[in-house]
């Protein structure tokens, strides 16, 4: 046992900015990595918010669509705060057609 | 053929052009025959570290556009012969030069030198481009902080691109004490979050500065940083020579540190 680590063990210290900045650089460097242009997720946001537009009425302040990774692994999550239900339309059609390719 | 090694970072200010100085004369040191290429056409620091400022005659623009020979371009170093430096234009910019042109130069260099290391220029533009391309190995230098590592694994994705055979990390100005006590990045966190091979690590170090204020590299001194550069060196020539042990600094502060730290 160290001096250094039985202080340690009497005031631990979780928040030291080592392990801080690598948890900060950990999530930026995946982010980076996966490497999706800025213009795809506002076009992919766009499109989204679209197609829930004809069912629901969202509250736009509150509306979040973003890409998260952790472990190794990319989600996107979307917060979308839904004010009313909108009476059923009859169905249009709707064309998503890009190509994400993350790799 | 000698071997074209490209030193870069992304993020300014992190060494590049000092590892370059002291990397090469530490090779010409061990007798090899070393030319420094500056790749930073605009801002151009190289001569200045070395202390040639005053002999630049020619730059690589004028050896492309034929105004001159390429030897007649090559600065010698006075006081180590085995070096030599190119300097890059400091009137033009970076687009004064194509990608085809510096690979051809640097790779003409390369008939008649051991080593052609290139200074690149920050950023991941046409002078990054420029600087890489007819480099076969490149060193990205980083400091254990936020902005300059970010940066780095960015530069790594964009030479993995390219046909640049194998990267190596210089991990720049490391303070073993605020490592143990965890207040920056270790070596091995470093190691982890870039997932590439370590060709050395140089610690924080005062004379850096004094050695750049007289145009010397620190390779000529006693400093840490100067026996660390000496190892990368002999790492380069292929010797397997163990990284320092930075925690044993001789000072009072890393010996109340030990005292600290030495097993009851």
């Amino acid at each position: 046992m160290k001096l250094l680590e039985i202080w340690k063990s009497f005031f631990p210290d979780r928040n030291d900015s080592r392990n801080i900045v690598k948890d900060r650089l950990r999530l930026i460097l995946a982010q980076d990595r996966c490497a999706v242009p800025a213009e795809v997720l506002t076009l992919m946001r766009a499109e989204i918010l679209a197609v829930v537009s004809r069912y629901f009425e969202i509250a736009p302040e509150g509306t979040e669509i973003n890409l998260e990774t952790d472990d190794r692994t990319t989600v996107l999550i979307a917060n979308l705060p839904i004010v009313r239900v909108k009476p059923l339309e009859p169905a249009k059609e709707v064309t998503v057609s890009f190509v994400l390719d993350l790799n | 053929m000698g071997r074209i090694i490209v030193i870069t970072s992304g993020k300014g200010g992190v060494g590049k052009t000092t590892s370059t100085v002291n990397i090469g004369m530490a090779l010409a040191q061990l007798g090899r025959k070393v030319v420094l290429v500056d790749g930073d056409y605009g801002l151009r620091n190289l001569d200045l570290l070395l202390g040639l400022e005053n002999r630049v005659v020619y730059t690589s623009l004028d050896v492309i556009q034929k105004e001159c020979k390429l030897e007649q371009a090559v600065v010698k170093d006075k006081r180590q012969p085995n070096l030599g430096m190119l300097a890059a234009p400091q009137s033009r910019n970076k687009t004064a030069i194509e990608a085809g042109q510096m690979k051809e130069l640097v790779e003409n260099l390369s008939q008649t030198w051991d080593y052609v290391l290139i200074d690149c220029p920050a950023g991941i533009e046409t002078g990054f481009q420029n600087s890489v391309a007819g480099a076969q190995e490149a060193i990205v230098v980083t400091t254990p902080e936020i902005a300059p590592v970010r940066d780095a694994d960015r530069v790594i994705g964009l030479l993995e691109a390219q046909p640049v055979q194998t990267i190596k990390l210089l991990l720049n100005r490391f303070r073993p004490a605020m490592a143990q006590t965890k207040e920056m990045m270790t070596i091995e966190d470093v190691k982890e979050i870039l997932a590439i091979d370590l060709i050395g690590v140089v610690p924080e170090d005062q004379q850096t500065i004094v050695a750049s204020n007289k145009g010397e590299p620190l390779v000529f001194g006693q400093s840490l940083a100067a026996l660390a550069y000496q190892n990368i060196a002999q790492r380069l020539e292929g010797k397997t020579i163990d990284l320092l042990d930075l925690t044993k600094m001789n000072n009072i502060w890393s010996r109340i540190w030990r005292t600290l730290t030495t097993k009851l």
